[in-house]
């Protein structure tokens, strides 16, 4: 009797331990699945980011394409038409036989067409990306900036902190479209006064700060409209991680945190 | 999962006297008053208690089977696995009703139809689950060579053996193969790419067979030699375990089938 209830003890302690072992058996299972289930999940995500950086690469890079040819167009063809047009309106002015009135009106025209050339010399200058290679986009930022203050009522500061990095042209181009984005919605849609540029070069990155004390706005609020979108692609295409501070009445702040990659990091020159 | 604790039942006394004094519904009644009034035979409390656990653990079971069977019809146009499912549990409530009333003597069989009738039902019980197990195992041939296996084994032991020890080394044979086909999709699981992408309710129902199959293996091959040493008291607690393997298996198929959403 007493053996027998020892065994039927021992039994259940086996069967439990059995039970025990064999869940044990299946959660180690179910943990190797959700670790293989992370990975996966993290691979497929990374899939995803690699695609749509590569999507918007491309639509950058046929973008800034199409922004070269509109550029070559007006530089080659419709700014050369227009300087001969100019040269001859020139010419007809020699003429000793027009009467005054009509040198004044040629004159007027003359005048014209030279703001006119000077405007598209300066629209195909900034829609062309070879001044990048020549100059960096930081010089570029403030000939545009010099250029606004002399048409907009607008002041603006442009600072640099740090040792200076060749991040490449394709970033630097990026950034110079980003800037070109957010002082446009300055100018025109924020009221600015003041603008102000800050490039903080880091050890491992780039830390820009654009801010403006225009109108702002709830960045809660707003739906992200075309220039923000476009803004936002053309970091989330370097890596970059960009931050929108604003609020109604108190300006607008916006941070890039743009990654050096290694090439650039290999072509590092001091200022 | 049903047939030893059915043969325990089948064989022990107090169930005669049950029989001869009462209907279903006050048969638990009835054990709560014999363990009250024969305080002083203890042998008798010591059988009773353990009958009354066995008997409380086997309600809890036949009443999870009833409402996976409800559970699982509702889900009959989701695919084959749920009309294997729900077939499934129709037979075994079938099967469990008949053993129910016969050792109740409700219903004249006498014991050699009821060891033919779990004879079957074993065999029934390893073909329908190693058939909902093989839709998704990948290695089909692999599958169907266990269920050819599994099929020459049972037919070799009712050939060669006599009907009550054919019909603990088909449970024995069944439930080892059951949980091979078990670790063969656990097997699957850890490898195909396919099962990634969202959670397999059908883990759920696999890891059910593996539990309830691999807890009741080493109880049913050491059943002969547990027979001899053990008295008939002992014995039914050693017994508690085909029905706690059945809730087992049962709670991991309601947890599939209420996991279930769309056709898998």
């Amino acid at each position: 009797m007493h053996q027998s209830g020892y065994i039927v003890s021992l039994l259940v302690l086996l069967s439990t331990l059995l039970l025990a072992s064999l869940s044990l058996f299946v959660m180690i299972i179910i943990q190797k699945h959700r670790k293989r289930v992370i990975s996966h999940r993290s691979q497929i995500k990374s899939i995803v980011h690699n695609q749509e950086k590569n999507i918007l690469d491309a639509q950058i890079k046929v973008q800034e394409q199409t922004f070269k040819s509109i550029s070559s167009e007006i530089h080659d063809n419709i700014g050369q038409r227009l300087t001969l047009a100019k040269l001859q309106l020139n010419i007809a002015l020699g003429n000793p036989h027009l009467l005054e009135s009509v040198k004044n009106r040629i004159h007027n025209a003359v005048d014209s067409l030279t703001d006119c050339i000077a405007d598209l010399r300066d629209l195909s200058r900034s829609l062309s990306y070879d001044r990048i290679g020549i100059s960096g986009f930081q010089e570029l930022i403030e000939n545009d900036l010099k250029q606004l203050t002399s048409v907009y009522p607008i002041s603006y500061d442009c600072i640099r902190h740090g040792e200076l990095y060749v991040i490449g042209i394709d970033k630097e181009l990026i950034i110079y479209r980003i800037f070109q984005e957010i002082i446009q919605n300055a100018i025109k849609h924020a009221s600015a006064n003041k603008f102000s540029v800050t490039l903080h070069y880091q050890k491992d990155h780039l830390n820009i700060l654009f801010e403006d004390d225009g109108v702002g706005f709830d960045v809660n609020k707003i739906k992200f409209p075309n220039g923000l979108n476009n803004i936002r692609d053309r970091a989330f295409s370097m890596n970059s991680n960009m931050e929108i501070h604003s609020k109604p009445g108190l300006g607008t702040r916006i941070t890039l945190k743009i990654p050096y990659n290694e090439q650039s990091q290999n072509q590092s020159n001091p200022s | 999962m049903y047939i030893i604790s059915l043969i325990y039942i089948k064989r022990a006394n107090f169930i005669q006297r049950i029989q001869q004094n009462l209907s279903v519904r006050r048969k638990k009644t009835f054990l709560k008053e014999v363990l009250l009034k024969s305080e002083d035979d203890n042998q008798t409390n010591i059988v009773m208690m353990e009958s009354y656990i066995f008997w409380s653990i086997y309600s809890v079971a036949n009443f999870l089977l009833f409402y996976c069977f409800i559970l699982s019809t509702r889900y009959l146009r989701h695919g084959s696995i749920y009309t294997i499912l729900a077939f499934y549990f129709l037979v075994t409530l079938v099967v469990v009703l008949l053993n129910t009333l016969s050792s109740l003597n409700l219903l004249v069989l006498n014991n050699t139809y009821l060891l033919y009738y779990n004879l079957f039902f074993t065999c029934f019980h390893f073909f329908s689950l190693s058939q909902i197990l093989k839709f998704k195992i990948e290695n089909k041939i692999i599958v169907g060579s266990i269920q050819i296996i599994g099929l020459l084994t049972f037919i070799f032991f009712i050939v060669f053996t006599d009907t009550y020890r054919s019909m603990f080394s088909i449970a024995t044979t069944s439930n080892i193969l059951l949980v091979f086909l078990s670790l063969l999709y656990y097997n699957d699981f850890q490898s195909r790419s396919d099962l990634l992408s969202s959670d397999d309710i059908f883990f759920n129902i696999a890891t059910g067979i593996f539990l309830s199959s691999g807890m009741l293996t080493p109880i049913l091959i050491m059943s002969k030699f547990l027979k001899e040493i053990l008295t008939r008291d002992s014995y039914y607690i050693v017994s508690c375990i085909a029905p706690i393997s059945s809730i087992v298996f049962y709670v991991f198929t309601v947890k599939f089938l209420k996991c279930t959403k769309v056709d898998i």
